[in-house]
């Protein structure tokens, strides 16, 4: 079962956001890696992200090893975030429409951070931070969705199954 | 790779929020966003928690966590840390 995102939320998702994945390691360690794209699938009930297989590696084989799986999205000119999270989340396959998602979703965030006064080298910046090269992607039903924004509503569950 | 906390002390001025990941008892992952990560000494650091109530909540009760860290400098490629900590107040760093 999972919750079905509003399409305000579906919305939020394809803005310029910065973007982070969690698990937790079989050992019992968190671990966290920035992601760089994410993909709504058209009921809105499944979210692909994707990360690098290389500086995801740690969450990554969390995944694999049955951790559950949270995803924390943020629009640095708002600070509005959301976090939504699943008990499991599966490997998927990865090609030009998720290249192309990746690109667009980075090109995004790197627009926002331009505006924010964010200064030259950013692209540079970027581009060893969130590499295209090595995309994975992980895909994951919300069973729950907070809204995070920094405040007194922090933590508020907006959806759960 | 192993590096000191000292050398990741421009990483913590702010310029970029940190993100910190702790886990729930029951193993349920949680990342919040922080907006500073203060530099103690040589093995600890120091995160205020008013907006983190679950990351609070999780680390009283599974004291293990790890924050990202990353380089403000626009030019820099091993842009990004990680700094680990466990019960016992020592923290690991390393590259991701």
């Amino acid at each position: 079962m999972s919750v079905q995102l509003t399409v305000e939320q579906t919305a939020f998702l394809q803005g310029p956001l910065s973007m982070n994945v969690g698990a937790v390691g079989r050992d019992g360690w968190p671990c966290v890696c920035r992601a760089q794209g994410v993909m709504v699938a058209r009921d809105r009930r499944t979210l692909t992200v994707l990360l690098s297989a290389s500086r995801g590696r740690a969450v990554i084989d969390a995944v694999d090893a049955g951790s559950g799986i949270t995803l924390v999205v943020s629009r640095p000119s708002t600070h509005a975030t959301l976090q939504l999270k699943a008990s499991a989340a599966t490997r998927a396959t990865t090609g030009a429409a998720q290249r192309a998602c990746s690109a667009r979703c980075v090109a995004a965030f790197a627009d926002e951070l331009k505006g924010l006064g964010y200064g030259a080298g950013l692209e540079q910046a970027l581009a060893a931070l969130l590499p295209t090269d090595d995309l994975l992607a992980l895909r994951f039903a919300p069973e729950i969705v907070f809204d995070q924004t920094p405040g007194p509503d922090a933590g508020r569950v907006l959806a759960r199954t | 790779m192993k590096i000191s906390l000292e050398s990741l002390r421009p990483f913590l001025d702010g310029a970029i929020p940190a993100v910190v990941a702790t886990s729930a008892q029951d193993g349920t992952p949680n990342v919040a966003y922080a907006s500073q990560v203060h530099f103690v000494d040589a093995e600890h650091v120091a995160l205020s928690y008013q907006f983190f109530s679950k990351t609070r909540e999780n680390v009283l009760a599974h004291p293990y966590a790890q924050v990202q860290v990353v380089e403000p400098a626009a030019s820099a490629t091993s842009a990004s840390s990680c700094i680990t900590s466990a019960p016992k107040p020592k923290v690991r760093c390393s590259n991701t």
